[in-house]
């Protein structure tokens, strides 16, 4: 499982599945593990580890910010900078983050950079 | 975790019992679990009737009158809580994904997505806007009405399309026992989400917000029919 950065529009360059689709954090997630539960995983599903898969960083990526955190509904999550990555059902194809800057099912949602930052909007 | 077949087996139970129930005094009635499909439907009622309040707000303000900031504010809140962060989340997590699998309205289910998609950003909208300051004056208040209008418009096909073509592909598609279980799961993850009887809390919620607006009588709603009336 390849995790790559791109450009997309309005929000310029963040993280990215194998397929294109823009990666989130949840802000409750606070940097560590994965809160989003229930109904929740319906519209964000996270990013799952497939058994035995491996995780390799794209071009832009930082392959040391890349990790997995065991989920509680099973299998592992793909995390960077120690947050756990989503992706958002709104999203139905490749360059879109229309999820972006969002609050839904308790938190805010961001996409995120790179650097490992999320992508938080000023005031 | 989810499809134990408990189910089933507690269905053929009552099956190979049946010719008893005769014979014995009437059971009391239990808490049912509602098919998924209904729950959605019933949800789909408390949409419905938001729908509705929003489209009070609008002519209201394009007859020149104030909004309330309260009414707006709790009637999206229910939006945003119940609907989007629950009920899209059902059909998100557990109808949608079912359909695509099975190669059943892929390309309606896509335009759902979008539409939830677009919805919530309407509703934040709204939520940004529903305060005292925020419905102060004419041109704001009219901006609110157009994002209300633009999410009546959307919403109205959208639970209509899905009640008459997503559901009953869905419950078409979906074994029996599966459909037990997940009734259950949904019942389960209302109650971890919003406590008990949450159902009755949010008509409870909406049906304030109809008495404010002056809607909730339904008889308000009757039209008189003189002028329809074939000759005697």
């Amino acid at each position: 499982m390849t995790i790559s950065a791109r450009s997309l529009p309005r929000v310029g360059t963040v993280l990215v599945t194998s397929q294109g689709l823009a990666l989130y954090v949840f802000a409750p997630d606070h940097h560590r593990a994965i809160t989003c539960k229930g109904t929740c995983l319906g519209t964000w599903p996270p990013l799952m580890l497939p058994s035995g898969g491996r995780l390799a960083a794209g071009a832009g990526v930082d392959r040391r910010l890349l990790g997995s955190d065991r989920d509680p509904a099973g299998g592992r999550v793909v995390t960077y900078a120690g947050w756990p990555l989503y992706t958002y059902t709104g999203d139905v194809q490749p360059g879109q983050a229309t999820g972006q800057n969002i609050n839904l099912n308790g938190g805010k949602w961001y996409v995120i950079r790179p650097s490992g930052r999320p992508l938080i909007p000023g005031p | 975790m989810l499809l134990s077949g408990g189910g089933l087996v507690a269905g053929a139970a009552a099956a190979s019992a049946g010719w008893a129930l005769s014979t014995r005094p009437a059971a009391e009635p239990g808490p049912a679990v509602i098919p998924p499909d209904d729950d959605l439907m019933r949800e789909h009622g408390v949409l419905k009737r938001v729908l509705l309040c929003y489209r009070e707000m609008i002519a209201r303000v394009q007859a020149g009158g104030p909004m309330d900031a309260q009414d707006l504010h709790d009637a999206a809140l229910i939006i945003h809580d119940y609907i989007e962060g629950f009920h899209e989340g059902l059909e998100e997590g557990f109808v949608f994904p079912r359909l695509v699998k099975a190669g059943r309205l892929v390309g309606t289910v896509t335009t759902l997505l979008v539409q939830h998609a677009r919805g919530r950003v309407i509703t934040q909208f709204l939520l940004r806007g529903a305060t005292a300051k925020g419905v102060a004056s004419p041109g704001a208040a009219a901006s609110l009405a157009a994002a209300m209008q633009a999410f009546d418009r959307m919403y109205e096909p959208h639970e209509a399309r899905e009640d008459t073509v997503v559901f009953p592909a869905f419950r078409q598609i979906t074994p029996a026992a599966e459909l037990t279980d997940l009734g259950q799961y949904f019942a389960d993850l209302e109650h971890q989400q919003f406590g008990t009887d949450e159902f009755a809390a949010m008509v409870a919620r909406v049906a304030s917000i109809e008495r404010n607006l002056g809607i909730y009588d339904l008889a308000r709603f009757t039209p008189q029919i003189g002028q329809y009336l074939p000759p005697a």
